[in-house]
């Protein structure tokens, strides 16, 4: 066994079995696998699969208790150990790793902190600290003080030469009120600095988010949400850029209207061009219009129209000019669209896609057809597909059909349960500039176990996909696959918290008309996983 | 004006044959009921019949706070009980005069709690109790076994090409807009064949709002459809999922892009700091950009030569680097330095790739194949990984380039 994965491993076991009798409360959870690749054949290099044996193991504890002065406390921590590179360039790292402490009225966490402020303010975690003041009872406001790193992952915190990154330092402060009993506002500020540039061109972004956002609920069904905010950006001087300073907002607000039989929602989105949020959730130079109804016109149908409207080059910046874009929608949800076949559904759907502007004009149409139903002991779900591509001039000028359909069962003999099944599926594409066609062809065929008595549950399923392309000089290929799996909860892990070994076959086989690109990927699985 | 009346009557004529009126979207003030209820600060309206919560969403004393107010009217309230086993015991709770309550419990794992309440008002008048049903579940997994649960089912999803189960994963208020991503991802579909992703996660962060932030190191190899070819990529990005029913869903993604590709401006919210590896693009025509690319050049009498910037091949010197076909080695010429690495390009870090020390301006390097070689010219970064280098009787070469 490799040593980083039996340390873990070990950790696991002897510490978590120490914290379990001091905790209140203590549970873990522990995967061991061991994968062996194999590839060959010719074009073995356009494989992304990692040749050999190689680890992979994941721990992850959770705990918590309560101090004699009456705070509450919980903690949770993560590793992860592997020597394929592809997994992780990292052969060990913590995954995460959080403490928190309450007493009622603050909170205090530590290590990864998320803190939602708001959606333009600060949507993604921090390495670092918050504290929140919350005392239910009184017209105080909840108050989230938050500092910390935003990194995405903790080895750039000790700046491993191999995952280190740009250093974006943040603090936030928010400061939330409930007017009455529907009504909330909420005040945030962050700041994001970013420091030790790695590159000479990587930038460095100082930014400061101001926002004010709310939640209005005046009636049963109806809610009104929305958020304004500014940002205040200095972008620093780096190689072959001078530096730059912008100020801009962003501000949306939505109206949702939900009690049978509509649900009704009308969103309006501005963000300006220079509009920036290091830490939160934004598209910039986007005007953006959405309504949705969602209506059970009877007790079978449901009919869902909508559009959404959106455009860039807010401030006529853009050389190029204004992309506008129209995506109009309807679809329908029918249950028993035939009154004898209480199982069958249909859901039947037509979208539009309509784009302008900067040099270009396209006009897509997108129909589908989706039809479920039970056929004696047979589940069927079958799709049909439509899609018009049309971009001018001489872009793409396309049409393209797919069609999948599957049909699964189940049967029992004695104590095992088996679910065998077929999907056959077919795309065409033809473009009509180059007047070239491509077809693809894909089935597969699989058998589903379940052995209660044994603990034992497994499938298998392989299949081809076979693209054929007309254009000269370029190639068909084939995809053959075979996969099986198969889980094992033992009596004895059971008692585990469905603990289980596990084992993960996979054969794909690649051949192409240039049989120097043809490669062959064998890969297999084994593992442990426990928790209690 | 005749179009627009016909469908006006079209949609009057369609809506008084409907089993119900769309334009009742509120109840009447009079009616008792629940004006609004939370459970540990999520409105019951965004979350459905089932809601699965997990211990590191929950407080660090563990306990599930409901708070809500009751309204009945004109009428004054009476009374206002919950039951969790499904109405078989119900306990009263205390209510200030407004209707406002508050009820805190700590719930077991892995049991199943049927809640209801009951709001009844001084005449003797009840709420309807059956609306307001709700299963809780204190999940016996921990929040990182139910991201990898959500993100196995992304992206295996994604990798069968299946865009109903994709977008069943995707939250109705995904930032980037769900609308632009569903499109993006269907063309995605009709770009790319035989897609293969894997990812390992980095961190894992619960938060505030049911919020779940998580990183991971994923790798990917498709086919594009156009022109027949295979492209790999790998990196780190970041997601947020929304907590909703017990199920994660998809809230945010950041650049590099693993979902959504053909739009990625739209579909993205933001960068991982300090992203600036290439990654894949997909552009409005099918074809693919970005990412590590795999090149084969032929020339004759002479070695081939390659531009980085553009993917020109020539034959000779005169472009970025040239493959030698007398050494294993690749020319380069001033101010162009290089670096080699002796691991694969698959492996590489941008952080490594942009350390500027050990970079040389030699004029040549010597190359081993399935070993990476990193070039810096013009503020620019570009790797090589040489598959098989030309001799003096087959002047072809084969390598893998990626722009960092």
């Amino acid at each position: 066994m490799k040593k980083n994965a039996a340390l873990l491993s070990a950790l696991c076991l002897v510490f978590c079995a120490q914290v379990a009798r001091a905790e209140n409360e203590f549970h873990a959870s522990n995967e061991l696998s061991f994968t062996n690749n194999s590839v060959t054949g010719a074009g073995k290099s356009a494989s992304s699969l990692t040749e050999g044996l190689n680890y992979l193991e994941v721990l992850n504890l959770y705990g918590s208790g309560k101090t004699a002065r009456g705070w509450n406390y919980n903690y949770t921590a993560g590793a992860k150990a592997t020597d394929d590179l592809r997994n992780d360039a990292k052969k060990v790292s913590l995954t995460n790793i959080q403490g928190r402490a309450a007493n009622g009225v603050h909170t205090i966490t530590a290590g990864d902190v998320f803190e939602s402020f708001s959606q333009y303010t600060l949507a993604t975690s921090l390495k670092g600290g918050s504290y929140r003041f919350m005392k239910d009872g009184t017209k105080l406001p909840e108050v989230t003080a938050v500092m910390g790193w935003a990194y995405p992952r903790w080895d750039s915190v000790w700046k491993d030469p191999a995952t280190r990154a740009v250093s974006r330092q943040a603090a936030g402060l928010r400061l939330k009120q409930n007017v009455n009993d529907g009504f909330w506002a909420g005040l945030s500020a962050v700041s994001a600095r970013d420091t030790g540039r790695i590159n000479a061109t990587d930038p460095l972004y100082n930014a400061k988010n101001y926002a004010l956002d709310f939640n209005y609920a005046p009636m049963p069904g109806l809610t009104a949400a929305g958020e304004y905010a500014l940002s205040d950006m200095d972008l620093s001087a780096s190689a072959g850029a001078a530096r730059t300073s912008s100020k801009g907002n962003a501000a949306r607000i939505e109206l949702v209207g939900d009690a049978d039989p509509s649900r009704v929602s009308i969103e309006y989105e501005n963000v300006e061009p220079d509009f920036f949020s290091a830490l939160g959730a934004a598209s910039p130079d986007r005007r953006k219009v959405k309504t949705k109804w969602r209506y059970k016109y009877t007790k079978q149908i449901t009919l869902t129209p909508g559009l959404l409207w959106y455009r860039n080059n807010l401030d006529g910046a853009k050389a190029a000019g204004t992309t506008r874009n129209w995506k109009p929608e309807i679809s329908a949800a029918i249950k028993k669209p035939f009154s004898s076949r209480p199982y069958s559904f249909a859901d039947l759907s037509y979208k539009f896609d309509r784009k302008y502007g900067a040099g270009s004009s396209g006009a897509d149409h997108y129909m589908n057809v989706n039809y479920r139903d039970r056929l004696g002991a047979l589940d069927s779900d079958t799709n049909l597909g439509y899609t018009l591509y049309r971009t001018k001039t001489a872009v793409r000028d396309a049409k393209e059909v797919n069609f999948n359909t599957s049909l699964n069962s189940r049967h029992q003999l004695k104590a095992i349960v088996l679910k065998p099944s077929v999907n056959l599926g077919t795309w065409y594409s033809k473009d009509e500039l180059a007047d070239e066609t491509d077809k693809l062809y894909e089935y597969s065929l699989g058998l589903g176990l379940e052995a209660p008595d044994a603990a034992l549950t497994g499938d298998l399923r392989f299949g081809q996909n076979m693209l054929r392309k007309s254009q000269a000089g370029t190639d068909d290929s084939t995809k053959s696959f075979a996969a099986f799996n198969a889980y094992w909860r033992p009596k004895l892990m059971a008692k585990l918290n469905d603990s289980a070994i596990f084992l993960r076959a996979n054969l794909n086989d690649f051949s192409f008309s240039t049989a120097s690109r043809n490669f062959r990927e064998k890969s297999v699985t084994v593992g442990i996983n426990t928790s209690f | 004006m005749k179009k627009i009346i016909l469908i006006l009557a079209t949609i009057l004529a369609i809506s008084a044959s409907a089993d119900a009126k769309w334009w009742i979207f509120g109840k009447s003030n009079d009616e008792v009921g629940l004006k609004y209820l939370q459970i540990n600060k999520i409105p019951v309206d965004e979350t459905g019949a089932k809601i699965k919560l997990f211990k590191e969403t929950l407080g660090p004393d563990g306990t599930l706070k409901l708070n809500g107010k009751a309204s009945v009217g004109k009428s004054a309230v009476g009374s206002i009980r919950i039951s969790l086993d499904d109405k078989a015991t119900w306990q009263d709770l205390k209510f200030a005069d407004n209707g406002t309550f508050e009820y805190q419990f700590k719930p077991e794992t892995g049991k199943t709690y049927v809640m209801y309440l009951e709001v009844t008002d001084t005449a003797g008048k009840t709420n309807k109790v059956e609306e307001t049903r709700k299963e809780l579940t204190l999940s016996e997994e921990n929040i990182q076994a139910k991201v990898r649960e959500t993100l196995d089912a992304l992206f295996a999803a994604y990798d069968s090409e299946n865009l109903s189960a994709f977008m069943a994963g995707v939250g109705e208020n995904f930032a980037g807009d769900k609308a632009i991503l569903e499109r993006a991802v269907k063309r995605d579909f009709d770009a790319l064949s035989n897609i293969t992703m894997r990812y390992a996660i980095n961190n894992v962060a619960a938060g505030s709002q049911g919020r779940v932030f998580v990183s991971i190191t994923y790798n990917r190899m498709v086919f594009v459809n156009k022109s027949g070819a295979s492209s790999q990529d790998t990196g780190i990005t970041e997601f947020v999922f929304d907590s909703k029913e017990g199920k994660l869903a998809l809230y945010s993604m950041k650049q590099p892009l693993v979902f959504g590709l053909s739009d990625a401006s739209n579909v993205a919210t933001g960068e991982v700091a300090g992203n600036t590896a290439s990654n894949l693009v997909l552009d409005e025509t099918g074809d693919i950009g970005g990412g590590m690319q795999t090149v084969t050049h032929t020339c004759s009498g002479t070695f081939p030569s390659y531009r980085f910037s553009t993917g020109e091949k020539s034959c000779g010197p005169g472009l970025d680097v040239w493959f030698y076909d007398w050494t294993s080695g690749i020319g380069y010429s001033s101010p162009t330095q290089s670096k080699g690495f002796s691991k694969s390009l698959y492996y590489l870090t941008s952080a490594e790739v942009k350390d500027l020390a050990g970079y040389a301006a030699a004029g040549s390097i010597a190359v081993v194949t399935g070993n990476a070689y990193c070039f810096h010219l013009n503020a620019e970064f570009y790797c090589v990984e040489p598959v098989s280098m030309p001799s003096a009787t087959d002047e072809t070469v084969t390598f893998k380039v990626k722009k960092f």
